[in-house]
């Protein structure tokens, strides 16, 4: 089966090395060529750090970089069966994406978003083709973490829920179809154990280290600003923002002052940049 | 050292290990068999030979209230009372007492198959050589203990606590099933278990106990209890205590 994967960021790459690994053929875009570049670089480093783990067959990397393709333009995902669009979370440039992609792919073609925090029925209403858009909400580690949040907008056909099931367990992910709404399920509960870590921090009295300690000792691999850190404090608190919005701006849900004051400061969290926790080497994005 | 534990399972069978194992002479009681005179009487006697006491029951204020007043009046003067601070603060746990000053907070939370760490709370008004000595008999169970802030839920409770509560809402709300909503957040957080499961191990009622206890502490709506959890405590969906919580379990 041939996949595409627009938008070549963090979660591109990673969707893409899963993808390569499983599928006939994947094709990766991005408008930003040196984004492309760096992802190729990325999943390339992450197959042969795989080997030399070996918790990857050599014969399988090899075969996962024959079927990986690069597409200078939109029009190289044509052929895919599936386009799962990854750029950033924002509605005008999905909808960008969404109608670009509306001239260009057949009508059996299968639309995947990976939003966590707009609506599907949003951003499929922007399409000439509803019926044919689907979330696909990967796990942040998409190349590791098993779980993909299958989003059924409004107007999804059950035709293309079945064929996305049956594309997700064909590249070994568990599918799991859930409402559309903000955070979906894992991010939405998942807020409530990073929410209530922050609120603790607000009474005085704890380290993030010793929260962090005391959760991860409760048998959580990330205590709460670990997990911040590694789903970026930006990225929560936009995703955050969503929940309160679609919540109508219920109280237990407001997004919390320090995720903002963090990225103010630059502290964006994420790969590259310090968070909660400084991260050696790292510069925050004010300096930049 | 003679030990007196009571309130509800789990946590007091796996106080009651941990202190046998240190050679700790233990009188163990459920909360529930004190509706029984004879058990009463036996409690009482226990409570004033004692050396320590450790109280654990928070399925709710009336009970948690009777219970400690009926141990701390019949405690030795010098006996320190170690206090499960999941549905009140340790401060106001110590208002209820004749000797506030040898109250002293701690947190636990299911499951406890070994001694990790233990929440360590003293009250405001709590004796620094009690505190002291509450921490000697902790660390002597094996525990490493971290002193966190007294308020109702302490830190891991509380965190647990609101995150299960979000996922009986989200489950409420968008008609997911038990299975479903567990393995989501078993694999995409990596959570060591779903949070229906962990309710399950921690008793509904003492969830509830405990996000009633911080609404009363914080007054904030963000820790109002998810009515299906309320309704699950009503029909006495307890958790694996009583063979039925959100799942069901074999005859216990």
């Amino acid at each position: 089966m041939h996949i595409a994967i627009v938008g070549a960021g963090t979660a591109g790459a990673r969707i893409a090395q899963a993808v390569a690994l499983n599928a006939t053929q994947v094709t990766l875009h991005d408008a930003d060529e040196s984004a492309m570049r760096r992802a190729l670089d990325r999943v390339s480093r992450a197959l042969d750090r795989d080997v030399a783990r070996g918790t990857l067959d050599r014969a399988r990397a090899r075969r996962a970089r024959r079927v990986f393709s690069l597409a200078g333009t939109l029009e190289g995902c044509a052929g895919a069966a599936i386009v799962i669009e990854a750029v950033s979370d924002n509605l005008a440039l999905k909808r960008a994406v969404f109608s670009a992609l509306d001239e260009i792919v057949p009508a059996s073609t299968i639309l995947g978003t990976t939003s966590h925090a707009l609506s599907i029925t949003t951003i499929a209403a922007g399409t000439r083709r509803p019926e044919r858009v689907i979330g696909l909400h990967f796990a942040r580690q998409a190349h590791q973490m098993r779980l993909v949040e299958v989003v059924r907008g409004a107007r999804t056909s059950p035709d293309v829920v079945d064929r996305a099931q049956t594309f997700l367990r064909a590249i070994g992910k568990t599918p799991l179809i859930v409402p559309d709404m903000p955070g979906q399920i894992v991010n939405r509960v998942a807020q409530a154990y990073t929410g209530e870590a922050l609120h603790l921090l607000d009474d005085g009295g704890l380290e993030i280290t010793t929260i962090d300690r005391l959760m991860e000792a409760a048998g959580f691999p990330l205590g709460p600003f670990h997990l911040i850190d590694d789903l970026g404090v930006e990225a929560t608190l936009t995703l955050s923002r969503a929940i309160f919005e679609a919540t109508y701006y219920a109280a237990p849900y407001r997004p919390h002052p320090r995720l903002e004051r963090l990225v103010e400061a630059g502290r964006i969290g994420g790969e590259q940049a310090s968070g909660f926790y400084d991260l050696p080497g790292a510069v925050s994005r004010a300096e930049k | 050292m003679r030990v007196l534990i009571v309130g509800e399972v789990p946590f007091v069978d796996t106080l009651a290990g941990l202190c046998r194992a240190r050679d700790h002479k233990v009188d163990l009681f459920l909360a529930d068999d004190l509706q029984d005179q004879a058990a009463l009487d036996r409690m009482v006697r226990a409570a004033t030979r004692c050396q320590l006491a450790i109280e654990s029951l928070n399925e709710s204020q009336t009970a948690k209230l009777w219970l400690v007043e009926g141990v701390e009046v019949n405690l030795p003067p010098d006996a320190p009372l170690l206090v499960s601070a999941l549905s009140a603060s340790a401060t106001e746990i110590a208002s209820w007492t004749d000797h506030p000053a040898r109250v002293v907070g701690y947190g636990l939370l299911p499951p406890i198959t070994v001694a990790g760490m233990v929440e360590f709370a003293p009250a405001l008004q709590t004796d620094f050589e009690i505190a002291a000595h509450a921490r000697r008999f902790w660390e002597d169970l094996g525990f490493e203990v971290v002193r966190v802030p007294d308020s109702a839920g302490l830190a891991r409770p509380r965190i647990v606590c609101s995150w299960i509560n979000e996922a009986v809402r989200v489950m409420a709300a968008t008609g997911v099933t038990v299975e479903d909503l567990d393995l989501a957040l078993q694999l995409g957080m990596n959570a060591p278990r779903g949070p229906l499961t962990w309710a399950d191990e921690i008793g509904l009622d003492v969830v509830l106990g405990t996000l009633e206890g911080l609404l009363r502490y914080w007054g904030h709506e963000r820790y109002r209890p998810a009515p299906l959890l309320r309704q699950k405590v009503y029909a006495g969906h307890l958790g694996k205590k009583t063979g039925r919580g959100f799942y069901k379990y074999d005859a216990v």
